[in-house]
């Protein structure tokens, strides 16, 4: 384990160019004659681009990771990879990730066929001894609406024959159907993984523009976040601004403070609604209080009030 | 007809007669598509490190390699029969470090270069997202799930050596297994998704 290591940090090293001649001559020397060590470099390149296309680089690496991986054709296409798999991973409705999704209280469920799903689910779960319910849809392309209804009771949604994940990430999910028990010992490719996955919750906010008044004045939705969730997404769903192709916005807290800003972003269509997904932010950044999202163009502007609750354990 | 790696006929180095090619895979392997492969695998390697060297080129760079062993054997370098292809790669990576001075002016360039920051947004309509989600689809449930729980949740270790853990495999063999499946939506998205 040990020499993994090393090789995982040495490799690492030599993709960002840290080596010296020497080191880096012994180890291409290594790496033409011993095909695993090939596989581990160029698997520890694609957890570099990956990390690079997340930003989660420091600004030296990143500008080392631009210029000696993803510079060539065949570095850009990797890095395009990348990317795509970590927005694919992130999405809840595409991930595996177990996911605890909750709509404005006020708004239709659009996907009736999903909302009865999830209600089914939640009444097998109850039964179960389960308090909680989400739904985890099926992979599909058009994906339909995660909608989850809260319930504060305690969790408890292992199922026969699985192994009970950690207390902070069990939430209870209903899954495409049976699932192997996993295997921990068991090493063939097939083996479907089922370890404990970080809780990701999706906040979803339907803008309205300020001029509109009376639905502008509606009640401050409120997202209570249930402990131990690691991270929140936010959808932006707004009907207006059909020309508009690129969107600049922002999140901020009642006191101004920017906890998620970022200009040119491209809205996805769903169902006739135009939807801005942001990027996933660790829940921390989101602490209990009244928030504000806004969504703007050059002329126009769009904002929705909103109050999170961290709920404690 | 004698094989690469990837099922296709193995590609002759620009600069190489088809006598010099045929004598460079004989050297190799007795065995023509196993001296396919294994000339293949070499050619990818040898491109990887010229890219991660940050050369351009690297295909270019890797076929001048090729044709610099060839003109050594034709020589009368003999490669050891008990383990050609081991000593090929030594051969092979005496060459490469002298071609390898060819794009140090390039290298040093890369040091003053300017570089954009990460774009990390969501890339709606994305046609190049559509592509792999569809060659994700053609994944068995098990691959995908992994992958996609690979690249979930950022590069924490702690999340990876959980994964590893829950298959019982090292982290090393955790990357390695994951680009693999890599490599298969690669080469999906090479060839094209089927719609």
């Amino acid at each position: 384990m040990d020499s993994n290591l090393h090789d995982n940090d040495l490799l690492r090293s030599y993709l960002l160019g840290e080596l010296s001649e020497p080191e880096a001559d012994r180890l291409e020397k290594r790496l033409l004659a011993d095909d695993e060590l090939f596989q581990l470099s160029e698997a520890v390149e694609a957890d570099l681009l990956a990390a690079y296309a997340r930003g989660d680089l420091t600004p030296t690496e990143g500008k080392r990771v631009f210029h000696r991986l993803a510079a060539s054709a065949g570095g850009q296409a990797r890095l395009a990879l990348a990317r795509s798999l970590n927005t694919i991973a992130s999405e809840p409705q595409q991930a595996p990730a177990r996911v605890v999704s909750m709509r404005r209280r006020d708004a239709p469920a659009s996907h009736p066929g999903t909302y009865w799903a999830a209600l089914a689910a939640a009444a097998l779960i109850a039964v179960a001894g389960a308090s909680w319910f989400a739904l985890q849809p099926t992979r599909q392309s058009v994906s339909p609406q995660p909608i989850v209804k809260n319930n504060p009771a305690p969790v408890n949604g292992t199922q026969p024959g699985q192994q009970k994940p950690p207390a902070s990430l069990t939430t209870a999910s209903v899954a495409e159907g049976p699932q192997p028990a996993p295997s921990p010992t068991h090493h063939d490719e097939h083996t479907s993984p089922k370890p404990p996955e970080p809780l990701k919750y999706v906040i979803t906010l339907t803008l309205t523009s300020p001029l509109r008044g009376a639905e502008g004045a509606a009640a401050i939705e409120e997202f209570r976040i249930p402990p131990g969730t690691s991270f929140v997404k936010i959808q932006l769903e707004f009907e207006d601004l059909e020309h508009q192709k690129s969107f600049h916005a922002v999140v901020r807290r009642e006191d101004h403070t920017v906890v998620w800003e970022k200009s040119g972003i491209a809205p996805r269509r769903m169902k006739g609604v135009r939807r801005l997904v942001l990027d996933d932010l660790p829940a921390a950044r989101l602490p209990s209080g009244r928030y504000e999202a806004e969504v703007t163009t050059e002329t126009e502007e769009l904002t929705q009030p909103f109050k999170v609750i961290q709920e404690m354990q | 007809m004698t094989r690469g790696g990837n099922g296709k006929p193995p590609t002759k180095p620009r600069g190489l007669t088809h006598e010099e090619f045929e004598a460079l895979l004989a050297q190799l392997d007795a065995d023509r598509d196993r001296a396919g492969e294994r000339y293949e695998l070499i050619r990818r390697k040898l491109i990887r490190l010229f890219e991660w060297r940050g050369c351009d080129a690297a295909e270019e760079l890797a076929d001048e390699t090729f044709n610099r062993v060839a003109r050594k054997l034709k020589e009368g370098t003999k490669l050891r029969s008990s383990d050609p292809y081991s000593y090929f790669c030594g051969v092979a990576h005496l060459v490469y470090k002298e071609v390898l001075r060819k794009c140090s002016r390039e290298r040093r360039a890369l040091e003053t270069g300017g570089w954009p920051p990460p774009e990390t947004s969501f890339e709606a309509e994305n046609p190049h997202l559509e592509c792999l989600r569809r060659c994700l689809d053609r994944l068995p449930r098990d691959q995908r799930d992994l992958v996609l729980r690979y690249h979930q949740g950022g590069s924490h270790i702690q999340s990876r050596q959980a994964l590893a853990g829950d298959l019982g495999i090292p982290l090393n063999a955790l990357r390695i297994r994951v680009h693999r499946i890599r490599r298969k939506l690669e080469a999906c998205l090479d060839e094209g998704p089927a719609h």
